[in-house]
């Protein structure tokens, strides 16, 4: 058991170092215009070095702890009567591993943009995020309260936001940027209500709070209620239906961020909340149960998309959703072990294939020359007209049309409340003509913006 | 009429229309619009070509002006691109000048006031300082927040600001700020009150308003964006050639059909905007419309008349270009994965989009508040907007005057003074000489630094060649053919920098042998040949004897190696599978995907030791089954008869001009380049190899040009190969800057100390050649040496993370047709294709005729399409490959639904300068006049203006320009007297002259002895620093 201030503060540190990165990196831009790239590259290797050595130290401090759960206070951030944000980080197996490989693949990420966006326009703007998301992820998986958690997440999911709208001057990137906040912004109702809900229910959302006051507290609608609300915000930031149209659409930012976002990190967010609120779902079976059907629905079809998906990013992106899914039927399961295991190997996994997706041709022309004479690639096998059924015609329909979860929210949901804000408006406008005595109403003004 | 359809039709096409029915007018649309898709193939085999070359019937100059409008696209640099060419001296002030001299544009109009300068000077101030043009809407905003009406402009030259402040003396003016800003504001009333005495510009007639632009201009909703969603992932699947798992039903019946099929298989929501299509569907189906009826149903429907219906399917069809592109490419030429799978053709394309579009059209306009039928919808939207909105503002005249009288150091006054037709005059001037009317201009003296540079350089070099010194050269004891691509400029000039005992030429990258080949681990033949040309040879590649046992082990792990990773592709994507799969696996790929990234030559090498240790290295011999003359079969003949090689191999030495002098060892050497996570590899390839491999090639050649028979059918045609001269093939990897050579063991025991010397010179040669080129490499250090930049350029093939493996052919400039003499020991900075030919071997033209045959359009081709990359990367290039997915291992998009990208890459270009090919051929005018004769396909390149012509005399060096319309003149060095031997500076090595520069280089030429090497560097050194 080490007891040494001075370690447990380095181990405290992970968050930080790339904050520091970041802002360094915003400060020297500020001051001169354009720093090169080199001394970004440095000070990102270096901040991210130093990230993943306090992410170890916490590792050997929490092994040394007899592998208990570490629940480090450092100090209050804010205090006023009853309530207290605290700085404290929560240590157990779930953070140390995903912490671990989070840093890992930032710094491999830093290391891969060096010389993948070379004398882009955006290089510094590109570390500068990718540097805050790093700090994003660890206060999210390190943080020991789901105050700290939902702060990371918001940092996580403003830099996924930004780095999907890389390619700033292009309206397609940019347009794809606003379908992720939007989902985000609205998801994240959950996990703010959640913890509000918390801090009413228990006074603390403190992990070690919870998971010790939880025994005492019989099932009841508290658990489920909170743990649908983490549900939705989970759903949203691991693209599950009805919420994950925005995944594919996020490739449009450049390989090496979609690698770390969508392959690697960013999607396996909502998973390790899950993880994170494990015992808290072990007091609600409904709220399981919804995570366990939303799980399958979305595993299933991902992979039927996936499938029929014509170009490397899509696929990878949907097979990512497609397994991200099914780690959300082993938490609804009550196995969060499986899903810990599922969750890194998926993660390492899906980055290097998201790295690599620029390989697809090379790799499919070195598979065609390995089987010459064996015949074509499966996947293209000629099919004569008329051979497939006309429920196998449908299927595919659903699949490539991804279920027509989009044009439903579209045409349900988005369309009608457009349409009604529009009626809203002309009413109002209407309103304001009468009240000003101009019996003339205006032109409607609102159909034209 | 435009000149758009002037490209395609004929005046008697257009008057026939009237006659035609809708079907036949759609068809000849279709022919038509296909001309300005992109032409680009499947990017595996992916081959340089003129990005407009549906345009090259017209002069350069007018097409890029037709083309520039058609498609919406950006022909030139920014001007201001070019002002800071001219301001680092990329262009010279006289270069300007003398273009300007020379131009129709700025000729001095009649009733051109005497009291002012030439045009040509006005011009020239304009050009050099700019006239800050700005639309009349932005002139409120310059004249208040600006300080143009309080100050003169800061970068005035001396003269005019002295002359317009001169009423003053000096001294007041400095310390009295207003009376420059009356003298400002006094002009700029002035220029303004004349502006209006010029007659309102002339209003372009508006084209035909059709749906898109009113529809986005009145909802700010672009009805594409809608149909984009749905039609990318649906043509994306139906043209897949292997990436989806699942692929899509029927696509033997046509996409417009299939897609008919699928979406009115079973229930499925609709999106709200295109609620109506399965009613419509079931409709067609109900008459069995085939693609061609639904897209003449709906252009009725849609109210389009027939002399609008080219117009709007090119307008269509253009809007996904880079989509119907592969539609119409795909449906050309036989695709070998393709053609057995699926129908492809453009119409269907179009129906599918048309149909979609008019649902669009109709989902937004019922926003808008229309109610009517499709077929009411554009005589409503007639009513909604007048005229569709102006695209370009013209920019406010009496401004540009205003800028323009400062330049020139003119006061109100001095414009007062002029007659009411000389400014009308003036004004006219100025009008034309607009941007459009600029950037030509710019363009030509852009080309013009360079093509001064190259032929000054040329001309030195022909004066140093000729010194007795430099005749007197020893029999050559090596000689290397390779490829006239311009990367291997450089490493000829190492190698013969290396020893003056090498003697190399250049030729077409596939040696005249256009083969269909297949490699041991190759599935069918590939053509290795210009894409042009069909092979009728079929080469194939075959284990020797003995080894026949190894390559049964290489293939069974090839075949197990390429089932598991196809196995566990799909594994890895599909759901239960999948999870086993990341199970087992996932941690594991920590390691590869570590090592990749932070190590990735040690990566590199660790994967080729245990390819090497599980897949043998197979000795093998390409096939000697060659069919006896006579023998056709049909389809591709085996191998080459006798006769037929010594022809190949006779006229390729006749090309380059090896018919005497043979060097004991002759080596071929074709080129290739290897690169990781590159969906763009077969762009660095041999183009004359159809973007694959010119290794095959060489190595064939050296085999037939070894035969005893071969050598003594070559001797009765004059070509006497001695028995001691052996021709070894080869290839040199252009990325890694590797050479392999074949069948070294086949050389005879004699020559091997010989060979293995050679061996080391060429080793030598790509040391300095690696190092010559990482100077071009932000990312490597000018410092390293020849072993450090080796290195430098292997881990560049390797990396995953490498955006830029090589920059590929980004700065070529110029083609050489000619003797070595005429460029040896000249640096040309790797911007030159180098084509050897002797003109003394070619009395009447035959080689040369030939030769330029088949390299104009090669060369030409790479060189335009580097140059329409450049000047616009978005619309004519790729932009830049971050966020490229390859979509159906056919294309790139960018992310996961948007037009395919075609074209180059951003980070192919971003160092090229455009400048179109400058071609250098020694020989006659009256000979190259006779081949243009002959050669209309070289013709139309030169006559258009696509390449620029220059002739050297093989005699008396004498420089003859082509100027189209006038034909030979000669070239003008703008020198007082003719360049002489050090018109440019001389480097004691090749190394002295580029260390330490990371940008182009002017020509410089090798000091030939040491001693003058000493006295000639230091007047380099001083003359680079003025060149830079």
């Amino acid at each position: 058991m080490i007891q040494s201030p001075l370690i447990w503060t380095f181990a405290a540190l992970g968050p930080g170092w790339p904050a520091m990165g970041a802002v360094l990196i915003g400060a020297l831009t500020l001051l001169q215009q354009r720093p090169r790239e080199a001394l970004v590259v440095a000070i990102a290797q270096w901040t991210l070095l130093l990230t993943l050595a306090s992410v170890l130290t916490g590792a050997v401090l929490w092994l040394s702890h007899g592998q208990q759960p570490v629940d480090l206070r450092l100090f209050d951030i804010y205090r006023s009567g009853d309530y207290a944000l605290e700085l404290r980080l929560y240590l157990d197996l779930t953070s140390v591993v995903v912490a671990t490989v989070a840093a890992v693949l930032i710094l491999a990420t830093s290391r891969f943009a060096q010389r993948y966006l070379h004398r882009e326009p955006g290089f510094n703007r590109f570390y500068a995020l990718m540097l805050t998301f790093a700090a994003g992820v660890l206060l999210l998986v390190l943080g020991g309260s789901y105050d700290l958690l939902l702060a990371g997440w918001e940092v996580v999911g403003w830099t996924s936001v930004l780095l999907v709208g890389f390619f700033q001057e292009r309206p397609g990137p940019v347009r794809a940027a606003l379908r992720v906040l939007v989902t985000y912004r609205l998801c994240d109702i959950g996990l703010l209500v959640s913890a509000v809900a918390l801090h009413r229910w228990l006074h603390s959302t403190a992990f070690a709070d919870i998971f010790a006051h939880l025994p005492q507290s019989t099932h009841g609608a508290m658990p489920m209620f909170i743990g649908l609300g983490l549900l939705v915000a989970a759903m949203g930031k691991s693209a599950q239906i009805p919420v994950g149209g925005w995944l594919p659409r996020a490739m449009e930012g450049p390989t090496a961020s979609s690698a770390v976002f969508y392959g690697g990190l960013s999607v396996h967010m909502g998973v390790y909340l899950l993880l994170r609120s494990a015992p808290l779902l072990a007091h609600s079976p409904g709220a399981r149960l919804c995570v366990l059907v939303i799980g399958a629905v979305t595993a299933v079809m991902a992979a039927l998309s996936g499938q029929v998906s014509a170009d490397a990013k899509s696929a990878v992106a949907y097979a990512t959703i497609s397994q991200v899914g099914l780690m959300f039927v082993e938490i609804g399961l009550n196995l969060p072990r499986l899903a810990l295991l599922h969750l890194t190997a998926h993660s390492l996994l899906r980055y290097y294939q998201f790295l690599r997706t620029p390989s697809a041709l090379q790799d499919a022309l070195q598979r065609r020359r390995a089987m010459a004479g064996g015949g074509d690639s499966a996947s293209v096998r000629a099919v004569k007209v008329g051979q497939t059924s006309s429920f196998q015609r449908f299927l595919y329909r659903l699949a490539i049309e991804r279920f027509a979860i989009e044009a439903a929210l579209d045409r349900w949901i988005a369309r009608p409340m457009l349409a009604a804000a529009r009626a809203l408006g002309r009413r109002e406008d209407a309103l304001v003509a009468w009240l000003s005595g101009n019996q003339q109403p205006a032109k409607d003004k609102g159909d034209a913006d | 009429m435009s000149a758009e359809s002037s490209v395609h039709s004929s005046p008697g096409e257009e008057s026939s229309r009237q006659a035609l029915p809708r079907q036949a007018l759609l068809r000849q649309a279709l022919s038509h619009a296909e001309h300005f898709l992109p032409a680009q193939a499947p990017l595996e085999v992916f081959v340089h070509h003129n990005t407009l070359h549906s345009f090259q019937s017209l002069p350069f100059f007018e097409a890029l002006a037709v083309a520039g409008r058609r498609l919406r696209a950006r022909m030139f640099l920014p001007e201001r691109t070019y002002r800071s060419a001219l301001h680092q001296g990329r262009i010279a002030e006289s270069d300007l000048r003398a273009v300007l001299a020379a131009s129709p544009v700025v000729a001095r109009p009649a009733d051109w006031p005497a009291r002012l300068p030439a045009p040509e000077t006005l011009a020239f101030l304009a050009m050099r300082h700019g006239l800050r043009e700005t639309p009349e809407a932005a002139l409120p905003w310059q004249l208040t927040e600006t300080t143009a009406l309080r100050t003169l402009r800061e970068d005035l030259p001396l003269p005019a600001r002295t002359r317009l402040l001169s009423v003053q003396n000096a001294d007041s003016v400095a310390k009295s700020p207003d009376s420059e800003a009356a003298i400002c504001e006094a002009l700029w009333e002035t220029c303004q009150e004349l502006a209006s005495l010029a007659p309102p510009p002339a209003a372009l007639p508006p084209g035909p308003m059709f749906f898109r632009e009113p529809l986005t201009l009145l909802s700010g909703e672009d009805p594409s964006e809608l149909v984009h969603q749905t039609l990318i992932p649906l043509a994306a699947a139906f043209l897949d050639r292997g990436i989806a798992q699942w692929t899509m039903p029927d696509r033997l019946r046509g996409f417009y059909l299939v897609w008919e099929d699928i979406m009115t298989a079973g229930l499925v929501v609709r999106p709200a905007w295109s609620r109506q299509l399965g009613r419509r569907i079931r409709a067609h189906l109900r008459e069995g419309y085939d693609a061609e009826h639904e897209v003449l149903s709906l252009l009725d429907e849609l109210g389009i008349a027939d002399e609008e219906i080219e117009e709007y399917v090119t307008q269509t069809l253009l809007h996904l270009a880079g989509w119907a592109g592969m539609f119409a490419r795909l449906a050309h030429d036989s695709d070998p994965i393709l053609s057995a799978r699926a129908k492809v053709r453009l119409i269907d394309f179009l129906a599918v989009r048309l149909e979609l579009d008019s649902l669009a059209f109709l989902d937004i306009a019922r926003r808008l508040g229309f109610d009517g039928p499709l077929r009411e919808l554009r005589s409503w939207l007639r009513g909604q907007t007048e005229h569709s909105p102006a695209l370009t503002r013209p920019p406010s005249l009496g401004w540009s005057l205003f800028q323009l009288m400062q330049l020139a150091g003119l006061r109100a006054q001095d414009l007062r003074s002029l007659g009411v037709w000389e400014v009308r005059s003036l004004l006219d001037w100025l009008r034309r000489f607009a941007l459009p009317a600029r950037l030509p201009l710019w363009q030509e003296a852009f080309e013009k630094h360079y093509r001064d540079d190259l032929l000054t350089g040329l001309v030195a070099n022909r004066a140093a060649q000729l010194r007795p010194e430099a005749i007197a050269t020893p029999a050559p004891e090596l000689q290397v053919v390779f490829c006239i691509d311009d990367r291997e400029e450089s490493l000829r000039r190492h190698l013969e920098a290396a020893s003056s005992s090498v003697e190399t030429f250049g030729t077409a990258g596939f040696f005249n042998l256009a083969i269909a080949y297949q490699g041991i681990d190759d599935p069918t033949t590939f053509p290795l040949c210009p894409v042009v040309v069909t092979p009728q040879h079929k080469i194939v590649e075959e284990p020797d004897e003995a080894h026949v046992a190894d390559y049964a082990k290489r293939k069974t792990w090839q075949r197990r190696w390429g089932r598991m990773s196809e196995t566990y592709g799909r594994a890895s994507r599909s759901l239960l599978w999948g999870s086993v799969v990341t199970a087992l696996s996932g941690m594991w790929t920590a390691v590869p995907l570590l090592l990749t990234v932070f190590a990735p030559k040690l990566a590199a090498r660790m994967r080729r030791r245990v390819s090497r240790r599980l897949l043998p290295e197979v000795r093998t011999h390409l096939s000697v089954r060659e069919t006896e003359a006579g023998a056709k079969g049909q389809g591709l003949r085996t191998g080459f008869a006798i006769p037929e090689k010594a022809e190949r191999v006779g006229t390729l030495l006749e090309n380059i001009g090896l018919t005497r002098r043979f060097a004991k060892l002759v080596i071929i050497l074709g080129h290739d380049s290897h690169s990781v996570n590159n969906p763009h590899f077969a762009a660095y390839a041999c183009g004359a190899c159809g973007g694959r491999s010119g290794g095959p090639n060489a190595r064939l050649f050296a085999r037939m040009a070894n035969r005893r028979e071969v050598r003594e059918l070559l001797r009765q045609r004059g070509i006497d190969i001695p028995d001691d001269t052996r021709f070894v093939g080869g290839v040199h990897d252009t990325c890694d800057d590797t050479i392999k050579l074949f069948d070294e063991e086949a050389v005879p025991e004699a020559l091997w100390p010989q060979l293995a010397k050679q061996k080391e010179l060429l080793q030598r040669a790509l040391a300095d050649n690696a190092r010559e080129r990482v100077r071009r490499f932000d990312a490597a250090s000018l410092q390293l040496g020849p072993q450090q930049a080796l290195e430098h350029v292997e881990e560049r093939s390797e990396d995953l993370s490498q955006a830029r493996p090589e920059l590929g052919h980004a700065t070529n400039a110029s083609a050489i047709i000619g003797r070595r003499a005429l460029t040896k020991g000249l640096f040309l900075d790797r911007r030159a294709f180098l084509v050897s030919y002797d003109p003394t071997i070619d009395p009447d033209g035959v080689i040369l005729e030939r030769t330029l045959a088949a390299v104009t359009p090669v060369g030409a081709g790479i060189n335009l399409e580097y140059f329409f990359s450049t000047v616009d990367n978005e619309r004519l290039g790729a932009g830049t490959k971050l966020p490229h997915n390859v979509t159906g291992l056919f294309g790139v998009m960018n992310g996961a639904a948007s037009d395919l990208r075609t074209g180059l890459p951003a980070q192919m270009i971003e160092i090229h300068e455009p400048i179109r090919l400058q071609l250098v051929i020694e020989s006659k005018p009256a000979a190259l006049a006779a081949i243009l004769k002959r050669q209309p396909g070289v013709a139309e390149l030169v006559q258009n203006a696509w390449v620029v012509v220059i002739s050297v005399d093989p005699d008396t060096g004498e420089l003859l320009l082509f100027v189209p319309g006038q034909g030979f003149v000669p070239w003008n060095s703008g020198r007082t007297e003719p360049p002489g031997v050090d018109a440019v500076p001389t480097t004691p090595s090749w190394r002295a002259y580029y260390q330490g520069h990371r940008s182009f280089l002017p020509p410089a030429r090798l000091s030939s002895t040491p001693q003058q090497a000493a006295t000639t560097t230091r007047r380099s050194g001083r003359e680079k620093r003025g060149a830079r």
